[in-house]
């Protein structure tokens, strides 16, 4: 037997606001949350650029113990997923006593590997970094420590698909609960933002280098577009069956109806055209809908010229006849990584509940194939019934979801 | 150090460690019920000592140290102790050095 | 005499390294010893012995459970306490005798001389383990014929008091005493001492003070302390170790032990002191298990029960 998956919970901590509603209003008004971090430069950086995310105090809301073994990731997605329970109706006794699952995306936590690292050079000894430091440095650090705080029963592991993540986290639980394993799991992605997780990348000469107009120098599919600016936070999709939810009287914000994925089989890094095709082709063949069906394409795009320009290929073989609005939230967000699939799911669920598509800032001129794109340079107040999400990554790994809008009969 | 220089020194460090107000720290409270530690606490412990007293404390020999009294008395042998070692080393590699 | 007897044991519940002297008392048994014989004194101590026995309940319940944790019964242990005050002032008058050199009824046995002439021919110094168990003193009067300067590590007060009743029977004592103080100038002496190849004596069955470093270890398998100081230090030393014990024999017989002199080094320090511990220990154990009556640690020995 196969469910239907609903979305009943979203939650954001991120670079342009700390929770839905200020996230709503910077994707409005097409706000942008990077800045230029001076340490980074110091640090030896080629690009100082990076999405700011202030962390948050968890003094009085959670206790020492908790705080202790938070990384700084773990943090922001604590932030989501509180905001995304509330908005859920999901009360403590409800997760203490049903199994609810948790399945985040995340791939990296140098911070606490290198700073725990430097006390046991310095010191001598590995006693000295402390009782917290061994569960915020390992990459399922977040679905370890979220599970224990909010005492949950169900599936509980971390998915590390590099800048997929995110994505490929929600396709799983969407996967499981259709296939009847879980009732409910809290999906999401998470992304640390310190100096210590960016330098291996900018060694790459990824990062743009328009250090003197931060507010534009994520130019995702423009033609004067010099690479990406690494951002994060902390993201929270939670998704039931439908059953499931309808028995909890929750409100159903959205559908997931397909999780398309593939796997390039070519370069680690270099992006190819027929990769993402296949994900997307699969997603929508899974979801049993034509082209003309889509509304919007929320696209991975990073503003990296090799990676936007094949995505848009991409995007062309298969909506080219019929054009649907194309934005990338990274214009405005950065490269939100690891935490960017689960994002970007929520951004577009603030779209489609709002009625509008995002601008894709700093759009300023089309490339040769971004012209043939259907691309939102400003924002635009539309009605949105289906949304694609896409997020690729290293490795040539490639997911695409698709969302439907949900109407109460 | 005496037992209230001791006491003087890490009061202010246990307290914000383990969050919890200066003035139930008393000589005579239990160490475990006031800081409230549980197992993994106990490499805190630890890594508040050795930065105040720059000597290592085996979680083992929490056993004995029921009350901050047993505890100030614990580091004050435990300090005398390193004075000795460090009186010798010190003395052993001048002398190897002076040969 | 009685204070003198009183003087070695300890009236308090723990070891306080304090006592007074009492010069009366000494010159009395020598006077004894000279002019009647030392069977004589013997035959005073047993009325004397019978003194402490009726009347210093609280070492007699220190002493009693000594003898219950070697495995005595409750009869056994009891009549126990009395042989071991008249066991320990005999001690007391061998030594006087001894020290007097008034030797010619005593028999010396040397177990493990040999060892002790390796040690010395090692030239790397040594350190020589012992107890407050069997008559160690009359043993330190015989390690002149090892041709070498020795060093005694003592308390301050523990050696006061000795020096008082000594001196006025043998005149100084040969070996060099060197006393602990609170900045730890003894060790520079004893690393003085080392460093000239000489040989340190002491006794590693009490804690010098409260404040002292503790090792617990099991004796006679009951958890006692015993000074983690001393073992440490002889670990960063790097200088080998006997363990040294004598005892009193039927028969005006001493018979004296010294056990194979070791180098406790290997690359963890932590885990030699405790080797060493150990060993000094076991060998502390054995010689209790061979003589139960020579135990003269008049105190609540395994007061700190670490189980």
């Amino acid at each position: 037997m196969v469910h239907r998956v609903v979305i009943t919970g979203i939650g954001i901590y991120s670079s342009i606001g700390k929770d839905l509603n200020e996230v709503a209003d910077s994707l409005y008004n097409g706000k942008s949350g990077i800045v230029l971090d001076q340490i980074r430069k110091q640090h030896g950086y080629r690009s100082g650029l990076t999405g700011y995310v202030e962390r948050p105090n968890l003094r009085n809301v959670l206790d020492r113990r908790a705080r202790i073994m938070l990384p700084e990731q773990g943090e922001f997605a604590y932030m989501s997923t509180i905001e995304a329970l509330k908005v859920a109706k999901f009360e403590q006794d409800y997760l203490d006593t049903h199994s609810v699952g948790i399945l985040f995306g995340n791939d990296s936590s140098a911070k606490p590997v290198i700073e725990s690292n430097d006390i046991v050079r310095e010191k001598g000894s590995t006693i000295m970094v402390g009782s917290g430091s061994v569960f915020q440095t390992m990459n399922s650090t977040v679905t370890m420590n979220l599970s224990t705080i909010f005492r949950l029963k169900g599936i509980n592991f971390t998915v590390s698909g590099a800048c997929a993540s995110g994505s490929h986290a929600i396709g799983l639980g969407y996967t499981f609960i259709k296939h009847g394993y879980q009732d409910c799991i809290i999906c999401g992605g998470a992304q640390e933002v310190n100096p210590y997780s960016m330098g291996n990348f900018d060694a790459l000469g990824a990062f743009s280098i328009r250090e003197d107009a931060p507010h534009k120098a994520s130019r995702p599919f423009d033609r004067d577009r010099d690479g990406l600016v690494p951002s994060g936070g902390g993201a929270t999709v939670i998704i039931e069956s439908l059953e499931h939810a309808l028995k909890r009287g929750a409100s159903i914000l959205g559908e997931i109806i397909a999780y398309g994925f593939s796997s390039n089989g070519a370069h680690i890094s270099n992006p190819t055209v027929e990769g993402p095709a296949i994900a997307i082709e699969m997603s929508l063949k899974q979801a049993g809908v034509k082209n003309s069906e889509i509304d919007y394409i929320n696209a991975h795009a990073t503003a990296t010229l090799a990676g936007d320009a094949t995505e848009a290929r991409s995007i062309n073989t298969i909506f080219g006849a019929v054009k649907p609005l194309v934005s990338s939230t990274k214009s405005m967000t950065g490269h939100e990584c690891w935490m960017s699939g689960a994002s970007e799911i929520v951004y577009s669920m603030l779209m489609m509940e709002k009625g509008f598509v995002a601008p894709n800032i700093n759009f300023e001129n089309p490339d040769e194939e971004s012209a043939n794109l259907n691309i939102a340079a400003k924002k635009i107040d539309t009605n949105i019934d289906m949304f694609l999400s896409n997020s690729f990554g290293f490795g040539g790994t490639n997911s695409s979801l698709i969302v439907k809008k949900w109407k109460n009969n | 150090m005496s037992q209230e220089e001791i006491a003087e020194k890490i009061v202010p460090y246990l307290e914000e460690e383990f969050e919890i107000d200066g003035k139930l720290i008393t000589p005579e409270a239990n160490l475990r019920n006031t800081l409230q530690l549980d197992s993994l606490d106990y490499v805190d412990l630890v890594v508040v000592i050795e930065s105040n007293f720059k000597f290592k404390i085996k979680p083992g020999d929490f056993q004995n140290i029921n009350t901050f009294s047993d505890f100030y008395a614990y580091v004050e042998t435990a300090l005398i102790q390193k004075e000795q070692e460090n009186i010798l080393n010190a003395e052993i590699n001048s002398q190897r050095n002076g040969v | 005499m009685l204070k003198l007897i009183l003087n070695e044991m300890v009236s308090e519940r723990k070891w306080t390294g304090k006592s007074k002297g009492n010069k009366a008392g000494h010159q009395i048994f020598v006077f004894l010893i000279k002019h009647a014989g030392i069977k004589a004194a013997y035959a005073l101590l047993i009325f004397i012995s019978f003194y402490f026995f009726t009347c210093k309940w609280k070492i007699n319940k220190y002493i009693y459970q000594y003898f219950r944790t070697l495995g005595f019964g409750k009869f056994k242990s009891f009549l126990s306490v009395y042989k071991n005050y008249f066991v320990f002032g005999q001690t007391l008058i061998d030594r006087i005798y001894v020290m007097a050199c008034l030797n010619s009824k005593f028999d010396f046995y040397f177990e493990g001389e040999t060892y002790l002439n390796d040690m010395i021919h090692e030239q790397k110094g040594g350190i020589l383990l012992s107890a407050h168990t069997g008559n160690w003193e009359i043993a330190g009067h015989f390690l002149d014929r090892l041709n070498i300067p020795i060093h005694i590590l003592m308390v301050d007060d523990e050696y006061q008091k000795l020096k008082d009743y000594l001196e006025n029977i043998t005149g100084k004592r040969k070996a060099n005493i060197i006393t602990i103080k609170e900045d730890q100038s003894h060790l520079y002496q004893i690393l003085e001492a080392i460093n000239k190849k000489e040989i340190v004596c002491i006794h590693a069955d009490r804690l010098l003070n409260s404040k002292q470093k503790c090792i617990s270890l099991p004796l006679l398998h009951k958890e006692a302390n015993f000074p983690y100081s001393i073992f440490k230090m002889i670990v960063t030393l790097n200088v080998p170790v006997s363990f040294v014990f004598a005892h009193k024999e039927k028969g005006f017989k001493y018979h004296f032990y010294a056990t194979e002199a070791r180098l406790y080094k290997s690359s963890n320090d932590e885990q030699d002191v405790i080797r060493l511990a150990k060993d000094y220990v076991n060998e502390l154990e054995r010689r209790l298990y061979q003589y139960p009556l020579q135990w003269f640690n008049y105190y609540d020995f395994w007061e700190r029960n670490t189980a």
